[in-house]
């Protein structure tokens, strides 16, 4: 038995788990990340502002998570999380694409289309998925989005 | 005081009785041959010496206590058969292991004797022949020390030179350091030099436990005529017969008198002492005839 | 004095043994790691999926119900009674590794998170298309870490204890364990009282409580488990 390299490694174990924890901001630091100040208009579209209207976002934004936010608002923007290691700010500003359809028979819908036109990755960097299980963890790991989708109040989203 | 006291020892499994109502008592100190057939009961007889097994019946007392699930007696007791190591267990740990288990555990003499009888201590077990699994198992079992230690089939696989130097190194060791020996085996030829005690198991019964001495004077191969040897069949116990013609050969119990004895030297009967692997087998035989009379029919 | 010295060799010596057997199992478990942290960086056009802290959960309960299976098999008992060892000790370094298995588990998933973090870190530095989260607090990571070491803990005990009568009695086990089985698939009320007990298990408010409910179901596991461990014979 190699009694040094099992304590180096004890040590090294021990001080992952530290490392870890301390890295980790407390859940109040973590909340205010994604408040609605951290995110930045990366794209704005015009939109009717008349009448109850639906928005549905059509197209996948994987890798990357959004939330949606009713907010008085003349415009459909699109934001970005200031707060993602990267430029993704900068990244988006030249490579996002958004496409608005009204989908005609409805009247009043309108579906949202985004997409990247270069290849994008995305690593998170997630805490054991189990806590999920809770409530306050579960809604707590909700707030994480790149991506806020802020729409007018007059239109409702579509799940 | 006696190393091992089995009082009406009964073990079954199942309606089977793989041990039947044996009594004995093996003295501390001793090198004892325990011998029988396959399936005599002898490995059964060990494990529950080793405390591997509970008695059905009766009692067990090795070096002063019972035996199963007990580590005061466990910590003085090594048990050596061929299943001993797990096949990726690496020897270097396996001695070490053995320094962590046996207080009299002599590592240094452990690993001179690996290295003589040159075993690699960094390769796994896995890696080793037959004969060399067995060696270093001997090796193990015999420089732990143990007060009571016993080796099933201990020459398993082994090469004539090594089953003498296997004989030398056991009656060195056991000089210096004096223990309970129990080697289980089928050879008993080789075994006959080195064991102070025989005792003989067949069908889970003690059919006895006597001083090899004892084993070697039991019993006379008696070779002469048909008419002189008949008339001592129902006067003596017969263990063995075999007609050729007019010539019978006989193996009778030692219960002749001298006088009896020289009546038959005079008469032209050979008489031979018989051997201890002899004894053994004609006291277990099934009464079944020989295999080639199976062929025969 | 004598048998106090006798059971502590016996029991370092024992331990010693499993230390050995585990240096394997810890090498596949590394090896585990290693495969989904290259898959993730160096193989993958993403990067998305679950991080090293969940891949360790997921592969502790995977590795340690068959880690559990091996150590109870009569093989391997036989084996560890090669040295002077008792039932009681047997068990005991099975609950032991049971107990600390987890925590040598997660702890390194924590070393192949900061991996995962600095090879994140690393590749941003020469990729301009590539993001990364720290999506974790300070109380979702204990939690996390408790809730796994609990359910990882809770497994392995009942598939220990599943296994130690399985080897001592095959077919009164497999015969109770293939009855609730089909009883799970073909009777619906047995099937909706079960998941309601695993609801009642799993729905808890808190981490604590939960806690708690696993903990218990462990014990009982270990109880349960002791008993054909401590009534075999090793053959």
């Amino acid at each position: 038995m190699n009694k040094w390299i099992v304590i180096a490694v004890s040590i090294a174990l021990v001080l992952s788990f530290t490392l870890v924890y301390l890295l980790s901001p407390n859940d109040s630091d973590y909340l205010a990340r994604y408040t609605p100040e951290n995110y930045i208009t990366v794209a704005a579209i015009d939109v009717p502002l008349d009448g109850i209207r639906e928005l549905d976002v059509v197209s996948s934004l994987f890798p990357f998570s959004y939330k949606t936010v009713t907010m008085d608002i003349g415009q459909l923007e699109i934001r970005v999380n200031k707060n993602i290691s990267g430029n993704l700010l900068d990244f988006m500003r030249q490579n996002l694409n958004t496409e608005l359809f009204s989908v005609p028979e409805s009247g009043t819908r309108l579906n949202l289309e985004i997409s990247f036109p270069r290849p994008v990755r995305n690593y998170m960097a997630e805490t054991f998925g189990i806590v999920r299980i809770f409530e306050h963890y579960d809604e707590l790991m909700e707030e994480h989005a790149e991506f806020m989708i802020c729409i007018p109040e007059n239109y409702k989203l579509v799940d | 005081m006696n190393a091992v006291i089995l009082q009406n020892l009964v073990k079954r499994f199942g309606k089977k009785n793989a041990l039947d109502n044996i009594s004995l008592e093996l003295p501390e100190n001793c090198i004892v041959g325990l011998i029988g057939r396959n399936g005599a009961g002898k490995t059964t007889l060990l494990k529950t010496l080793a405390g591997y097994l509970r008695p059905t019946e009766g009692r067990v007392t090795v070096l002063g206590q019972q035996p199963f699930d007990n580590i005061r007696v466990l910590s003085d007791i090594v048990f050596m058969d061929d299943e001993r190591y797990n096949d990726s267990a690496v020897l270097w740990d396996l001695v070490d292991q053995a320094a962590l288990s046996y207080s009299r555990f002599d590592k240094v003499t452990a690993l001179k004797l690996l290295d003589y009888f040159n075993i690699p201590v960094k390769s796994k077990i896995k890696k080793l022949s037959k004969g060399m699994k067995t060696l270093f198992s001997l090796v193990i079992a015999l420089l732990s020390r143990s007060p009571l230690t016993m080796l099933d089939e201990p020459t398993i696989g082994l090469d004539a030179a090594h089953r003498k130097e296997f004989s030398s190194l056991l009656l060195k060791d056991y000089t210096n350091h004096p223990r309970t020996i129990i080697v289980s085996s089928h050879l008993i030829s080789e075994l006959e030099g080195l064991m102070e005690q025989a005792v003989l198991i067949d069908q889970g019964k003690l059919i006895f436990n006597k001083a090899i001495e004892d084993v070697q004077n039991y019993a006379l191969y008696l070779s002469g005529h048909r008419r002189v040897l008949e008339e001592l069949e129902g006067r003596h116990s017969i263990i063995y017969k075999e007609s050729m013609g007019e010539m019978l050969v006989l193996g009778v119990v030692n219960s002749l008198s001298e006088e009896e004895l020289r009546e038959l030297e005079s008469s032209g009967v050979e008489i031979s002492a018989m051997s201890v692997q002899d004894v053994c087998v004609n006291l277990t035989a099934t009464n079944k005839g020989g295999v080639l009379d199976v062929i025969a029919k | 004095m004598l048998s106090q010295n006798s059971r502590l060799r016996a029991m370092k010596s024992l331990l010693y043994s499993y230390y050995v057997d585990f240096k394997s199992f810890y090498g596949i478990y590394i090896g585990i790691m290693t495969g989904l942290l290259l898959s993730k960086f160096a193989l993958s056009s993403s990067a998305s999926g679950s991080s090293s802290l969940s891949a360790g959960l997921v592969s502790g309960v995977f590795m340690l119900p068959i880690a559990m299976i091996i150590i109870t098999s009569n093989s391997e008992l036989l084996k560890k009674f090669s040295f002077p060892v008792d039932r009681n000790m047997l068990v005991l370094s099975h609950i032991i590794l049971i107990l600390v298995l987890p925590v040598i588990m997660l702890l390194t998933s924590c070393g192949f998170h900061l991996l995962e973090t600095l090879a994140a870190e690393l590749t941003l530095s020469v990729a301009e298309n590539f993001f990364y989260t720290w999506v974790i607090t300070k109380d979702s990571f204990l939690v996390g870490f408790a809730m796994s070491y609990i359910i990882m803990v809770c497994i392995g005990g009942i598939t220990w204890m599943v296994f130690s009568w399985f080897y001592r009695h095959k077919i009164a086990t497999s015969v109770v364990c293939g009855t609730f089985l089909l009883a799970l698939v073909y009777l619906r009320d047995f099937r909706d009282a079960f998941l309601k007990l695993i609801n009642f298990i799993f729905y808890s408010p808190t981490p604590g409580i939960l806690f708690l409910k696993l903990s218990a179901i462990t014990l009982i596991s270990f109880a349960a488990g002791y008993i054909p461990i401590k009534r075999m014979e090793v053959k």
